[in-house]
């Protein structure tokens, strides 16, 4: 079976998190699970992955992070929302797949066989 | 869950105990507990969940950006392909660095990293200074017993003999010291470096000063006692048998002097493991393991600094002509807790505004 390859993915991890925090606040685990559910368990996000990128987006502005008792739990957890400037990114990033898709997407045969 | 957090532990035993990587270790531990939590109310065994959780864990290579540390994961892992990837992204840090130069003062790239076994070894070095160091200023305290000795046996007729041995013990004490500084060399190293611990050596180091703790609350405080009941042995041998009072400021020497060499050394060996962990503290790695980041201090202007410089060493002068004029040493130690205690909001008060 074809596996995502995290190189090609890695670039748009963040468009996966912002689009997911749009709705509402979140936090590592939910997130990730967000992620393998709606892919339909085609990407599973690694730890140390999710972990980058919410370093990488507190950094450039794109999230901000608090810290929230869970609900019934009581653990304390790292809860995440996206900012103005984080919008304007994912806006950005939406754009900028589009138009990925439509040149790659020329150059891919659906059904190749091997033959020319 | 255990060895979850064992596995978490490994991973990240070998980084520096900063901020950032504590935040990162808190992090991904919330994530796999909640992963492994979720897993097993699946059904999963205990097994499968953590097997799941540490395979999807990814690879530390990928947080070096968020810590701050490409050089050191890069150093920690042998894989080449690896080393060849973090290449890459080194160098498009670098042009990322300059845009986000106001993140930069936020957190301090350690150039140093020290580990449990460099950690263990400055603190074996660290005994052997101190205790060198401490035996080295003992012996010169001892010195004057030279004098009072000879002056016992030979009664004042060759006092040179007696200087000249005073001069040979000071001599003695002062190569002491300097082998003492010699053997911490290994500190050095680290001065004027901006230096981290590593998560296992802060863990051994707080680990051996807890041991030490009260190892050192003894030593300190029979130091301390020694040197305040010094004079007693004295006022008995005068009381008791005059026929030795001459000899009798020998005894007070003696045992100011093992006072002097137990608060030096114990006193020493503490502020090594304090200066380690302190590496730690709240502004992180900020600069070396000094206590405080001296290379901003400006006095206020030239004559303050002048005085400031010179404070020490006039104190020695002042201390020494005091107690060979008036022979009163049992008084004139006095200085130094005065001075100590002087020095520090005087170096405060003369400090410069920015």
């Amino acid at each position: 079976m074809t596996e995502i390859s995290s190189d090609v993915i890695r670039g748009y991890n963040d468009t996966m998190i912002l689009y997911l925090l749009l709705k509402e606040p979140s936090y590592g685990y939910e997130i990730s699970k967000q992620i393998k559910s709606l892919s339909e368990s085609k990407y599973n996000i690694k730890e140390t992955t999710l972990y980058s990128a919410f370093s990488r987006m507190e950094k450039n502005g794109y999230v901000e992070s608090f810290s929230q008792e869970a609900e019934g739990t009581g653990k304390k957890r790292t809860y995440y929302r996206i900012t103005e400037a984080g919008m304007n990114y994912y806006k950005e990033k939406c754009e900028e797949w589009i138009l990925t898709k439509e040149v790659v997407e020329r150059f891919i045969e659906e059904n190749y066989n091997g033959n020319y | 869950m255990e060895t979850i957090k064992n596995y978490l532990d490994t991973m990240f035993a070998n980084l520096p105990n900063t901020a950032s990587v504590l935040k990162a270790k808190d992090e991904l531990w919330q994530m796999m507990e909640d992963k492994y939590n979720e897993l097993l109310s699946e059904g999963k065994t205990e097994n499968e969940a953590v097997g799941t959780v540490i395979s999807e864990f990814g690879n530390l290579n990928e947080l070096a950006e968020a810590l701050g540390l490409e050089n050191e994961v890069k150093k920690n892992d042998s894989d080449s392909f690896a080393e060849n990837e973090s290449k890459k992204e080194n160098a498009e840090n670098k042009a990322e660095n300059k845009d986000s130069a106001t993140f930069k003062s936020e957190y301090v790239e350690p150039e140093i990293i020290i580990n449990a076994t460099e950690a263990e070894e400055l603190l074996k070095q660290r005994a052997e200074g101190s205790t060198k160091i401490g035996l080295g200023v003992g012996i010169c305290i001892l010195s004057p017993v030279g004098g009072i000795l000879t002056e016992l046996f030979l009664h004042g007729r060759y006092d040179f003999i007696g200087f000249i041995f005073m001069a040979l013990i000071i001599a003695a004490g002062v190569v002491m010291i300097v082998l003492g500084a010699g053997a911490m060399e290994g500190w050095s190293n680290y001065k004027n470096k901006k230096t981290a611990l590593s998560m296992d050596a802060t863990k051994l180091v707080a680990d051996e000063r807890a041991v030490y703790e009260r190892n050192h609350t003894l030593t300190f405080t029979i130091g301390i006692l020694l040197c305040v009941v010094s004079w007693i042995p004295a006022a008995i041998i005068d009381e008791v048998l005059p026929r030795f009072s001459d000899a009798s400021g020998a005894t007070f020497f003696i045992a100011v002097a093992i006072g002097v060499v137990l608060i030096i050394y114990s006193s020493m060996r503490k502020s090594g493991y304090e200066a380690l962990l302190k590496l730690n503290g709240t502004g992180t790695i900020k600069a070396a393991y000094e206590p405080e980041d001296d290379s901003n201090f400006k006095y206020v202007n030239k004559t303050a600094e002048f005085c400031m410089s010179v404070y020490w060493p006039t104190l020695v002068c002042l201390y020494l002509i005091l107690s060979f004029v008036t022979f009163k040493w049992g008084i004139t130690w006095i200085i130094w807790p005065v001075a100590g205690v002087l020095h520090g909001p005087l170096k405060k008060a003369l400090r410069a505004k920015d």
